[in-house]
């Protein structure tokens, strides 16, 4: 009974105390998936976000950090457990990481009620920007409908009239595919939705090959989609048709699987390790220099994941116990970004601009996605006014 | 809709139907005969194709990539069958189960362990790597004809072992009566781990040849494992030519389903309407296929109904 009554004013006095003084640490509970096939992206992300801290000596905002890594193993179910873990035993200042859209709305759907907060660099759903966003849940990512929706308005101007649509018959493949339609305005050639568990394409190729589109758009993540691209290749058609999708489709993590296969094929990102300003170059030369090899967009997006929060906390002057405080900062705060000028936008989405690379040989005969040209320089997401955050 | 469109889906889902083949015909031999359910078939499929992609990208050559995945799936069939397997036979289906799904983690992890979480690349032999006009407007890529040539060619040579030769002789009495082949002093641990083994070769052999179209990665096998499952279930558990009749069904059907039920339900309903319904659709035309033959002939497509 005395040792609760103790805790109890010890309590009161650190909360009276907090919003004078600056903490002595932040805990940051940091999760990815780190095995199964998406494992070596989130082992990306995770060298990613630990060389910006050590790019920033150590510190979050001029707070030693204490980060706890753990691996969601691709399974809401182990997300949501660890999310406890880190709220109940490792008593977290912040959660950041996430990968997969499904894991990252399962742990925010199971934390948000209780007043965490959630720094992430993984995708949500596309209602997370609109009817469900939240003010505890701020997004460094990109939405997929915008970078296919910017695809759609490029391939109108490029004069396009019959593009054809395959995607994963999956909630983020619809997404990207009626971002699509939204930028392209127009009537489609065909579109076809494929098994996220099918490996075959030889059906959808030659229905590609009967509609004679003038475009091809898709959106097929991970394994199946290196086989997509494969099949694609050998039907002879990518001269002809290269399709169109997102860089994290098409970057160092696909080379090894397509080789000579990826070479020409056009793509939509965020962010490319050739931007010229003073945190990227830090950050992709960093990265060659501990990796060996160039980072990709997720880890970009895990390296402004710690940047936006040494911002923010530096905003607040370390005194990170007023969570309401230090969320405000984040969504505010100008912070030096590895893609230039971004801001999050009121529905804690990023509002960012976009480019488009090819992917070419560099003079050593290696592989490298070459950027074109930007392609909007402030890229908001469709869903920002169904959000009722200001 | 042209002969050409209908030719190329055709040749699609024989292609399909032969992958399809070269693993389940190891499968229903290993069910049939030896009675094992043996889950971690899909390994030998991706170790094939991972070591031939290794291989491969070493030697510059793709038959040498092709000889080595199948070599080293083969030995490491034999390993597996002598020091795993033999103890289960006694066993029951559900210790079999546990057992071999254990193997596949195994398998997995160590793959991860070996290559690292990179899925490597294996372009088709240069000859094979272009298209050939099989009729006026319909270029069909020369690989995918190759794949059916050789499961084809394989369906051959199995069907001839089975038919002609003495361990065939021996193989469809193991089949038939396991017990009365033993009692007439053959060496049934020795047939067991034969087909075993060769098993494993086809499934590596459908491993290496997947290898320029689909991804190497970890969890491969298990994917195509269901579908060769189906194969085995409508084939008739223990017949080759039941697989072989059977793997081109459910090619055919998986292939034509995907193309041609978008066009037929575009008949009936709106676009936004088909594109919803027709991948939910296709996805199940194997099962339905499934449900169909087993009211129809439960024992399998070919198998005649024991007395």
């Amino acid at each position: 009974m005395r040792a609760i009554t103790l805790s109890a004013v010890l309590a009161a006095t650190v909360l009276w105390a907090a919003p004078a003084a600056a903490a002595d640490k932040i805990v940051i509970g940091y999760q990815t998936t780190l095995t199964g096939p998406g494992g070596i992206q989130g082992e990306e992300m995770v060298n990613s976000f630990k060389l910006a801290i050590e790019h920033l000596d150590n510190k979050i905002g001029g707070l030693p950090v204490e980060l706890i890594v753990l691996d969601d193993q691709q399974k809401p179910q182990m997300a949501v457990q660890n999310a406890r873990r880190f709220i109940e035993k490792d008593k977290v200042d912040v959660m950041a990481g996430l990968l997969y859209s499904n894991i990252t709305e399962a742990i925010l759907n199971s934390v948000l009620p209780s007043g965490s907060l959630v720094v992430f660099a993984g995708g949500t759903a596309s209602q997370r920007a609109g009817k469900e966003c939240h003010e505890n849940a701020i997004g460094v990512f990109w939405n997929i409908d915008t970078s296919y929706r910017e695809i759609g308005t490029y391939l109108k101007k490029q004069g396009v009239k019959k593009p054809y649509l395959v995607a994963l018959n999956i909630q983020p493949g619809k997404d990207a595919m009626n971002g699509f339609k939204l930028g392209f305005g127009a009537e489609v050639a065909g579109e076809s939705y494929t098994r996220p568990d099918q490996s075959d394409f030889a059906s959808e190729i030659t229905e590609i090959r009967r509609v004679n589109p003038d475009a091809v758009v898709y959106f097929i993540p991970g394994g199946v989609g290196f086989a997509f691209m494969k099949q694609y290749v050998q039907a002879g058609l990518k001269d002809k048709l290269p399709p169109y999708g997102m860089t994290v489709q098409v970057d160092e993590m696909s080379f090894p699987a397509l080789g000579d296969a990826a070479l020409g094929l056009k793509s939509v990102s965020n962010w490319s390790p050739a931007l010229d300003n003073p945190s990227n170059k830090r950050f992709v030369e960093g990265y060659r220099a501990k990796y060996g090899r160039t980072p990709t967009t997720l880890g970009a997006m895990a390296y402004d994941n710690a940047l936006l929060l040494d911002a923010g906390v530096k905003a607040v002057k370390g005194a990170i116990e007023d969570k309401a405080k230090l969320r405000d900062a984040l969504r505010k705060v100008d912070f030096p970004s590895v893609r230039g000028k971004i801001r999050i936008g009121a529905n804690n989405t990023p509002v960012q601009p976009l480019y488009l690379n090819v992917v070419e040989k560099n003079a050593g005969g290696a592989l490298y996605n070459k950027l074109l040209e930007q392609l909007v320089a402030d890229a908001a997401d469709p869903h920002g006014k169904e959000c009722a955050l200001k | 809709m042209t002969a050409a469109y209908l030719s190329a889906q055709l040749l699609n889902g024989l292609q399909l139907g032969v992958m399809l083949f070269l693993l389940a015909a190891g499968m229903t031999l290993i069910f049939g005969i030896m009675g094992l359910i043996n889950l971690a078939h899909g390994s030998f499929y991706m170790v094939g194709a991972y070591v031939a992609a290794t291989v491969a990208a070493r030697s510059g050559s793709f038959l040498i990539g092709l000889g080595a995945g199948i070599a080293v799936a083969v030995v490491l069939g034999i390993l597996v069958e002598v020091t795993v397997i033999r103890p289960l036979y006694r066993r029951d289906h559900l210790q079999h189960v546990l057992v071999t799904f254990g193997l596949i983690l195994f398998f997995n992890e160590t793959t991860r362990v070996i290559w690292g979480g990179v899925s490597p690349n294996m372009p088709p032999p240069a000859l094979l790597a272009g298209n050939v006009e099989i009729m006026p407007g319909l270029p069909y890529p020369a690989y995918r004809l190759a794949i059916s040539a050789v499961g084809g060619l394989v369906a051959v040579g199995l069907a001839l072992l089975m038919a002609k030769t003495r361990i065939g002789m021996l193989i469809r009495a193991g089949a038939a009566d396991r017990a009365m082949v033993s009692a007439l002093g053959v060496n049934i641990k020795w047939l067991y781990s034969l087909i075993f083994g060769l098993g494993a070769m086809l499934a590596a052999l459908a491993g290496v040849m997947a290898g320029p179209i689909l991804a190497i990665e970890v969890g491969m096998g298990e994917n195509i494992l269901i579908q060769a499952f189906v194969v085995v279930i409508l084939g008739g558990i223990g017949s080759v030519r039941g697989s072989f009749v059977a793997a081109l069904a459910v090619g055919m059907a998986d292939s034509l389903g995907r193309a041609f039920l978008p066009l037929l339900l575009s008949q009936f309903f709106k676009p936004t309407t088909v594109s919803a319904l027709a991948p939910a659709m296709a996805s199940t035309v194997i099962y339905v296929l499934m449900a169909v033959v087993l009211l129809w002939r439960p024992q399998g497509i070919l198998v005649r109904r024991r007395a």
